[in-house]
């Protein structure tokens, strides 16, 4: 009887642990909880204002998990480089539902020629953009592969019809083309381009 | 000459009765209301209102979780209710703008109460000097979710938290939502670092809750110390 218990409970572990992966947040979602995190531990001063007023990229990692406990994504969050070229980063590992369950901050030279953002700071910016993907990802096709396969983000100011938007370019692995999103200063929707 | 004025005087009776018959006592209110004077009250609601009836019947259910110590439009004290009246006649009375879309309208007796006090001037006391009923009783906050439900999430975050909301994404309909939250909007036993808890702090948050530009008013200390003290107790249900 005990051989036949042992490996039963063996075989419901592992579909239980396969169930689990397969129930783990989309990229571009975590790429999202990446920005709100940021938030999170600035307000709660764990790391310095300046990874709000002057983030520039989101870059997504899905990693391999040997056990359920294990992170399933790390997303390194950089402040504009420095002088040096050198730039301050926050890693943040997420497990399968977006919970942040580390951080760790790797330090570089203060940002130079960061943008000044006059209404929004740069990481609701962000979010808006990333909550575009995350709004328009099953009614938009063209959309769909910068949810699932998303791989990074960079905020940049830019100038559209004659007025400064903030531009939130996404990339994603599941196609060459770009995803743009233009939003206004004061955080809203403006347009998307893919090229 | 007797004729004329029997007439003149059966006319009158007529006249009043009619005009005692469908205003004396009864009120209406115009569907396309263009300025106060279409609003028709009676005199005698008009002599017996006072800021405290209005506020207990009207500004307490409807207008004050917005209308409090946001910085706009304060209704929760006389001074600046009054200093206000023209705009509270405006919004809430003939453009009808107020409470706004996706909240609970003014209902009949609520409308006429404030057009009744609008129009007799905005008293803080009767005009005929009856008495000012005492104030409402004021339910106080309790550490308990049912309590924070009721009085904090329902009438400051739900127009946004709601399914179809533009918050959706965070819901905060039970305690067990908001500690699944990625966004760890409850820690049990961690007020200090629950998301909730550091939101509602306008004065360090990076995203203050309710959005000031909402014109919502915050919640007061007393109240964050009192939901603070329910996630410490583990945040039950």
């Amino acid at each position: 009887m005990k051989k036949f218990i042992l490996p039963l409970f063996l075989v419901l572990s592992i579909s239980t642990s396969f169930a689990d992966v397969e129930s783990t947040i989309a990229p571009a979602r975590a790429a999202e909880l990446s920005s709100h995190r940021i938030e999170r531990l600035v307000n709660l001063k764990k790391i310095d204002g300046t990874f709000i007023s002057k983030l520039h990229t989101i870059e997504l990692q899905k990693l391999t998990k040997n056990q359920v406990t294990d992170p399933a994504y790390l997303s390194t969050v950089s402040q504009y480089a420095g002088t040096d070229g050198t730039k301050n980063q926050v890693e943040i590992f997420f497990d399968d539902q977006g919970k942040a369950l580390s951080f760790n901050v790797k330090s570089g030279s203060a940002a130079a020629n960061s943008p000044v953002w006059p209404d929004k700071d740069p990481s609701t910016l962000v979010e808006n953009g990333l909550h575009f993907v995350l709004e328009n990802n099953e009614t938009k096709a063209e959309v769909k592969p910068f949810h699932t396969g998303f791989t990074s983000m960079t905020l940049s100011k830019g100038t559209r019809g004659g007025h400064d938007v903030a531009v939130v370019k996404i990339t994603s692995k599941e196609t060459q083309s770009d995803l743009y999103v233009y939003l206004k200063m004061d955080g809203s929707f403006e347009a998307y381009e893919i090229r | 000459m007797r004729s004329d004025s029997f007439t003149t005087l059966i006319s009158s009776v007529c006249f009043a009765a009619f005009g005692l018959f469908f205003g004396g006592c009864s009120y209406r209110i115009e569907k396309n209301t263009s300025d106060l004077n279409s609003i028709i009250v009676s005199r005698e609601s008009m002599d017996s209102v006072s800021y405290q009836e209005v506020k207990n019947k009207v500004f307490l259910p409807k207008c004050i979780s917005c209308h409090g110590n946001s910085g706009g439009v304060n209704l929760d004290n006389y001074a600046s209710a009054r200093s206000h009246l023209e705009q509270i006649a405006k919004s809430s009375l003939i453009t009808k703008t107020m409470p706004k879309a996706g909240n609970e309208p003014l209902a009949a007796g609520e409308y006429l109460l404030l057009a009744a006090w609008v129009k007799a001037g905005g008293p803080e006391t009767p005009l005929n000097g009856s008495d000012t009923p005492p104030p409402a009783p004021v339910e106080v906050l309790k550490p308990e979710f049912g309590s924070i439900k009721k009085l904090i999430i329902d009438r400051k975050c739900l127009s946004c938290h709601k399914p179809d909301g533009k918050a959706s994404r965070v819901p905060l309909n039970t305690p067990q939502e908001m500690i699944d939250s990625p966004l760890e909007v409850v820690i049990p036993g961690n007020a200090d670092e629950s998301g909730l808890i550091l939101s509602l702090d306008w004065e360090n948050s990076t995203k203050p809750m309710p959005p000031k530009e909402s014109g919502i008013s915050q919640v007061s200390p007393e109240e964050i110390q009192t939901i603070k003290e329910w996630i410490n107790k583990g945040a039950k249900d």
